[in-house]
């Protein structure tokens, strides 16, 4: 195991869930639509 | 320090942020002491010295910060004049776009499509040739989508302009990073040429504004409709000054002024019958059809109309003090009110836009994994750029214009006028159907109802001398009985001694006979004694009719059910609508009339200016309203209505607060609207299907899923391919809708 892998892999995944907790999450303030 | 406050409707806010900083930048003005903007009605409220500072320059303010705001008296002169200069822009930022982008796609494309010319573009620099066609597409001509995306993500929240940016930026700046270093990418994908992607970039740009550009056009020429229909309203009044009459515009009318009225005119402003008399049509005001008499001392509201005599009258009221200005006022808050519905698109394009994001990502970590270690990460980079370019789908933008162009133009030919898209939207969830009883549901003008013969005379004898008496004069009523009689096919005579009795009826000469048409106190005056006996029970005014003094029979006239109705009414329930009837008149009057056409619900006695408050208990259930109406007294209640429908013989308060207009003043309308925004709406959504179905099949693909097979990732004739399939789809798709039957509408 590389350890740019290893990050690559760890960070990516984190950038995913954040997308999707940005979006879907519980939203703080969400449009007034 | 005196202080006023103004209210006025703001244009083009995104969200409550910008709400926010206009009510910073209006707060911080010289002279205001209060400044609240609200985003939902999309109204600005400010409090301020009118000494310091004027409503126009409170206005220059909103415009500084990049919206506009629409002054009070302006109207609907500035509202049509800033969708004019709106769409002027569109097409400007349009005509650009395309101009640069066809170049691009033609180089691009012809190479692959023309044998022969595969080479023929190679020239040394064309990558920068593109780079400079492209880039005032996107950065000019799409900025809009650029600044929109933004808001929407600082509200965590993504719609169409999120994923147009996504797609041409993700597109732009792939292209630029290959251009600039060509040796890069080129080592693992395609050649330098084919690895740039600048006419998807503006494609998506251009395609998107042509879409917004059709829609506009469908919207306007609505308007344009819908304004022919309006502007009757008198823009001048006769005002007596100096002893003279002088034609003066109605904003210079003062309180105090007298007004020539004559017959057949519109009265000008609220006031009071200083000298002369007359019978007024109230009837956009109050839905009463019979015309009111007016003596000397007796109020009239303007707007209302003048049928016989003339008078002059005092005005009590002027500008924004006149009864018909408090209800457009009302209409302007209902109307600030409602809260704008999220487009179809957009609500596809929330979840679209986090999943394609996640996607993009995950491919980027597959292919760090998964590819050599010396090219791992151009091969990422480069499938997960791909598939943010072909998640965006550039038909995306042509799938609702050209459906709501092609539903709004179908709806017109029939004469059904859609104020835009939204009217369409909202009245595909239609539950429940409020119908005013008064010029709606019933003709709105008097009609005879029934005639009733004493022994000796037939029922057509009757009506035949009274309509030949009455052909004479101007009332109503005598109308009323004039047109029955023609309908009857019955052969008029010529009356001779004409003589009219002010309120009571006429007099005159048929045939050699003596004929009186009126009251029962004529009747008694003249000593005949009418017999009311034979009339059957209707809610109706009654004229008698005697001749060579013996009573001849009564005359029943009111206000009818369109023909129609009944029909119109049946179609709405088998379209799963309840329907309720709102009237003014008493429950016993109103029950009658909704038995005889087959309406569930009747709420009765409702005053005019509740009729709004009924229409929004009715919503508070959470179920989604239309309103039918025709009055100046429906207009808040058509805007206060999920879906307002005017029927075209309305007045222009009633037309303007609704979203659709009944060119036909036929109640099968509304049936029709119904259906054809049914319609329309599920051709949207087959498009959306079309727009996104292409796009969605090429995802996998870029993200590599056919490299271990064709040993490429997404090229540029893919990404064309999808582009002009869905493009094609869209649009053919849509013409569809040209062949829609619409009920035939019947007189």
């Amino acid at each position: 195991m590389d350890t740019a892998r290893v990050l690559v892999t760890a960070g990516g995944i984190a950038l995913a869930a954040f997308i999707a907790w940005f979006f879907f999450g519980p939203a703080k303030e969400r449009r007034l639509r | 320090m005196s202080q006023t406050t103004l209210d006025m409707p703001v244009v083009g806010m995104h969200c409550a942020a910008c709400a926010g900083r206009i009510e910073r930048a209006l707060g911080a003005a010289p002279g205001v002491a209060n400044a609240g903007v609200n985003f939902a009605s999309a109204r600005a409220t400010v409090t301020f010295d009118p000494a310091v500072v004027t409503p126009k320059d409170l206005k220059a303010v909103v415009q500084d910060q990049g919206f506009d705001a629409l002054l009070p008296d302006s109207g609907e002169d500035a509202a049509s004049e800033a969708r004019e200069a709106e769409y002027r822009a569109l097409r400007v930022r349009f005509i650009v776009a395309a101009a640069l982008t066809a170049p691009l796609v033609f180089v691009a494309m012809a190479g692959h499509l023309i044998p022969g010319l595969e080479h023929a573009f190679d020239f040394p620099g064309r990558a920068w040739a593109e780079l400079a066609l492209a880039t005032p597409v996107v950065f000019w001509c799409g900025r809009d989508f650029l600044v929109a995306a933004y808001q929407a993500a600082r509200w965590r929240a993504a719609d169409m302009n999120t994923l147009v940016a996504i797609g041409s930026l993700s597109a732009y700046l792939y292209s630029l990073a290959a251009t600039l270093s060509p040796g890069w990418f080129a080592s693992v994908g395609g050649g330098a040429h084919d690895g740039v992607y600048y006419e998807v970039a503006a494609s998506i740009v251009t395609l998107i504004l042509l879409g917004n550009l059709l829609q506009a056009r469908a919207t306007a020429r609505t308007h344009g409709a819908v304004e022919a229909l309006m502007g009757l309203s008198p823009k001048t009044a006769r005002v007596v000054r100096e002893g003279r009459e002088t034609e003066t515009p109605i904003d210079d009318v003062r309180v105090g002024d007298l007004v020539v009225v004559r017959p057949g005119e519109k009265i000008p402003v609220d006031g009071e019958v200083e000298d002369g008399s007359s019978n007024v049509d109230e009837s956009m005001l109050t839905g009463e059809p019979m015309p009111r008499e007016k003596a000397p001392g007796d109020p009239v509201v303007g707007g209302t109309l003048n049928t016989t005599g003339s008078f002059r009258l005092r005005a009590t009221k002027v500008g924004a003090d006149t009864v018909l200005r408090q209800i457009v006022r009302m209409v302007e808050q209902a109307q600030g009110s409602k809260a704008p519905i999220q487009r179809l698109v957009d609500s596809v394009a929330g979840v679209f836009v986090p999943v394609v994001l996640v996607l993009a990502v995950l491919t980027f970590v597959a292919w760090f994994n998964l590819a050599p270690a010396e090219t791992r990460l151009a091969r990422a980079t480069l499938a997960s750029v791909a598939v943010l370019i072909i998640a965006c789908p550039c038909a995306l933008g042509l799938a609702t214009p050209t459906a709501i162009m092609v539903g709004t133009g179908r709806g017109a030919q029939a004469g059904i006028l859609i104020k835009g898209g939204e009217a369409l939207e909202r009245a595909r969830r239609v539950e429940v159907v409020v119908l005013d009883k008064t010029g709606t549901v019933t003709e709105g003008k008097p009609t005879v109802a029934a005639v009733a013969p004493s022994a000796g005379f037939s029922e057509d004898e009757v009506l035949r001398l009274a309509a030949s008496a009455e052909r004479g004069s101007e009332h109503p009523l005598g109308a009323a009985m004039v047109r029955e009689a023609t309908a009857r096919g019955l052969t008029l005579a010529d009356a001779t001694d004409f003589r009219a009795i002010a309120g009571h009826g006429i007099e005159a000469v048929v045939e050699g006979r003596r004929v009186l048409v009126g009251n029962a106190r004529l009747l008694r005056g003249c000593g005949v004694e009418p017999d009311e006996s034979t009339l059957p029970e209707v809610v109706a005014t009654v004229a008698h009719v005697a001749v060579d003094g013996a009573h001849a029979g009564a005359i029943a006239v009111g206000d009818r059910v369109k023909p129609t109705a009944r029909d119109a009414i049946r179609r709405l329930h088998d379209l799963g609508m309840e329907v309720v009837m709102l009237t003014g008149d008493s429950g016993r009057v109103a029950r009658a009339v909704a038995d005889e056409v087959g309406i569930d619900r009747v709420i009765a006695e409702v005053l005019p200016a509740d009729k709004a408050d009924a229409v929004r208990s009715i919503q508070e259930g959470g179920r989604v309203v239309a309103m039918v109406g025709d009055g100046i007294n429906d207009a808040p209640a058509l805007a206060r209505a999920d879906v307002g429908i005017a029927m075209g013989a309305g007045t222009d308060v009633a037309i303007e607060a609704a979203d659709v207009t009944l060119v036909r003043g036929d109640l099968h309308g509304v049936p029709d609207a119904i259906e054809l925004s049914r319609a329309t709406m599920r051709t949207v959504r087959q498009n959306l299907f079309f727009a996104f179905a292409y796009n969605v099949i090429g995802i996998p693909i870029a993200a590599g899923a056919l490299y271990p097979f064709a040993g490429r990732m997404l090229s540029p004739i893919l990404a064309s391919a999808a582009m002009a399939l869905s493009s094609v789809s869209v649009v053919g798709n849509a013409l569809r809708l040209r062949g829609s039957t619409i009920h035939q509408t019947r007189e």
